[in-house]
């Protein structure tokens, strides 16, 4: 390429998108270095792609959000697993084995799709005459775009001021609002449509889900739930043209919990609604969010409940971090982030390790491992490892903390598999560094020091706080044998670390 | 048996569905459609991998190659590409409300808007898709074009948006 041919923008595109043939990019960027015009506009390509980008950020939450909640596909998966089981166990010939995997998608679409034989009104009509009166403690929750709260199942008075524009919009849309999960309301807005599409689906074992949607009107799709057993309604989904309305009963075992019975002669039911935005919910988010952007391992990032909010504080961030933690954490409500420009605390990044001197262990490890380097570089090996083991179980255990029993109960399907997904990552980074660490301390502790029983804990979260406890007592006994100044140091030091690290692999398992 | 794949696509799921139901709007299905559709996806990824034989190099790309060919099945003829709804125009068009605290011009996001609506579905999608990550030949793949296509696709493309915004 001589250098006063100017490069076609498409091979500047290119370029900058990895995609020239290695051959030619040491002449391209050669053009590049000598060549002003061809760099600036380089560099306009460089900046509209940035403007691009920028747009995509700011048009996405604009964009119509998914109009139900994302289904856990679990089951799907569960029943892929027994097509695929059934068919290995037959050894069936290579075609066969595509034919049956054709019908499996065949089958698993249809039943994306299943629709079942009775008609919306039928199961309505049963419903409406199997549906039992609302009790006056009978309580649902109502989840729109911005906020959560609970309120009685049935209102008897017009209810409180704050739900003024929820019930105009219900009232435009014909929709019972005082009385908004039960078949008799979504039958009789039903009932009105001058236009409708119904589908029933069977939803599992135990329910009916009724799908009615419009072109007419401000509701536009509508879903109740209904449970098979009793044909009661138990959630609802209202897609409305500017609003997504969800609505779950409440149940009765958590009424009784939360609220003592009301005293004989006052039965009357407080009407105001209480917000209750899920502090679980929310907190499954943050980390989350955390997680995703690698933020929730160490302590550079913080979490502090500050009245009803939850104050996210990250120091010591770099800009990009920031602007990451930024972006992920502003779109959930009740949360604030604040930034702290110190340095973080000295410690908490693994760093450059310096080796004493006189590690107690020093003369027996270079017995072992040779030269004084190796030694040093097994030190700095191990501890670095350790820290990052360590890591994983502070991780681990901030998610058991965070989320005990009760909290992880009250976390819909969803919530729980995000949950899920973020403890199978610590444990499975757990162990590997613990898989690493063995190997570094092979030399001096052989696998066959470690004879580690299988330990067995009745939660995940009993499990995550013993398994930090041992992780923490594992990295503190090496950085005592290793880099500590304990003078009386000796051989039984390395037994205690092989019975440290046995019974970590040990909760491992 | 299955667990590993499980858990894999359970956390691709997760990650990857509101980019997949985002880029199946972009084909006008409604977000229902949109919703459903992003779980079949994910779904016959499942399905693939437990299949004998089938490894995925890159579950990202071949995730947006399903999700593509799923959209042309599914869309309609006639649907438009509408990327801005009316709530974005509004808050564009109102000087008081403040998308992004003001630090975003609005009148290189309309001319932005207005350029991408005047690209050709196959462009537009180029460049979703390049913007999530995929590479030329990915792309290629998803959309049934050679690579040589893809780039120049996506340098007019470029060169559009680069008039609409600067001249």
């Amino acid at each position: 390429m001589t250098s006063h041919q100017h490069l076609q923008d498409e091979q500047l595109l290119s370029l900058l998108d990895g995609e020239v043939p290695e051959l030619d990019v040491a002449s391209i960027r050669a053009h590049i270095e000598t060549c002003w015009t061809c760099r600036t506009r380089l560099e306009e390509i460089e900046s509209i792609i940035g403007e691009y980008v920028r747009y995509r950020e700011v048009v996405t939450p604009f964009q119509p959000p998914p109009p139900a909640r994302w289904a856990n596909l679990e089951p799907r998966f569960q029943e892929v697993d027994r097509s695929v089981g059934a068919r290995r166990s037959l050894r069936p010939p290579h075609w066969l084995a595509i034919a049956a995997a054709l019908l499996i998608v065949f089958f698993l679409v249809r039943r994306f799709e299943t629709v079942t034989p009775v008609s919306a009104a039928e199961l309505l009509r049963k419903a409406t005459a199997a549906q039992q009166p609302q009790s006056p403690r009978r309580r649902i929750q109502i989840k729109t775009r911005h906020r959560t709260f609970t309120r009685p199942a049935a209102l008897a008075t017009n209810g409180d001021s704050q739900d003024a524009e929820l019930r105009a919009m219900f009232e435009r849309a014909h929709f019972d609002w005082d009385d908004p999960l039960s078949t008799r309301s979504f039958a009789a807005w039903r009932d009105q449509l001058p236009e409708k599409r119904d589908r029933v689906r069977t939803l599992g074992d135990d329910a009916y889900m009724i799908q009615t949607s419009t072109s007419t009107g401000e509701l536009r799709e509508a879903q109740l739930t209904l449970r098979k057993r009793d044909l009661q309604p138990t959630r609802e989904m209202l897609e409305f043209t500017n609003e997504t309305v969800e609505i779950e009963a409440v149940p009765d075992e958590q009424i009784a919990a939360a609220a003592p019975p009301p005293e004989r002669g006052t039965p009357r039911e407080p009407s105001r609604s209480t917000e209750t935005v899920s502090p679980a919910h929310r907190d499954l988010q943050v980390f989350s969010a955390l997680h995703k952007i690698g933020a929730d391992l160490g302590e550079p990032v913080e979490m502090s409940e500050n009245g009803s909010r939850l104050l996210v504080t990250g120091t010591g961030l770099t800009s990009e971090q920031k602007r990451q933690l930024e972006a992920s954490l502003l779109r959930i409500p009740g949360v604030e982030v604040r930034f702290d420009d110190a340095t973080p605390r000295a410690g908490n990044s693994p760093g450059q390790r310096v080796t004493p001197l006189t590690a107690p262990l020093q003369p027996r490890l270079q017995a072992l491992l040779g030269s004084r380097e190796s030694v040093e570089e097994f030190t700095n090996r191990a501890l670095d490892a350790s820290d990052a083991m360590l890591a994983r179980a502070h991780a681990l255990r901030a998610l058991a903390k965070a989320f005990p029993g009760p909290a992880e109960a009250s976390l819909d399907a969803n919530d729980r598999d995000i949950l899920r997904v973020m403890r199978s990552d610590h444990t499975t980074a757990l162990a590997a560094r613990v898989r690493e660490l063995q190997t570094i301390l092979d030399p001096v502790i052989p696998a066959s020091a470690l004879r580690g029983e299988k330990v067995e804990s009745a939660t995940w979260q009993a499990a995550a706080q013993a398994l930090f406890a041992s992780a923490q007592n594992l990295d503190q006994l090496l950085n005592k044998a290793l880099a500590g100044s304990n003078a009386d140091a000796d051989d039984s030091d390395f037994q205690h670390i092989a019975a440290a690290l046995a019974r970590v692999q040990g909760q491992l398992r | 048996m299955g667990q590993q794949e499980h858990e894999q696509v359970t956390r691709v799921y997760i990650e990857w569905r509101g980019d997949v139901y985002r880029y199946l709007l972009t084909f006008g299905l409604p977000p229902a459609q949109a919703q459903e559709g992003t779980q079949e996806v994910f779904l016959r990824l499942y399905v693939a991998l437990r299949k004998s034989g089938e490894t995925i190099h890159n579950q990202r790309a071949w995730v947006f190659r399903v999700a593509h060919n799923l959209a042309l099945t599914l869309r309609s003829e006639e649907t438009a590409f509408r990327p801005l709804d009316a709530e974005l125009e509004a808050t564009l068009a109102d000087k008081s409300r403040s998308p992004e605290s003001g630090l975003i011009d609005r009148e290189k996001l309309i001319r932005m808007q207005h350029a991408l609506e005047s690209l050709s579905p196959q462009q537009r999608q180029c460049l979703h898709l390049r913007a999530e990550g995929l590479r030329y030949q990915e792309i290629a793949d998803t959309l049934g074009v050679g690579i040589s296509t893809v780039s120049e696709f996506l340098k007019r493309a470029v060169t559009r948006l680069r008039k609409a915004v600067y001249d």
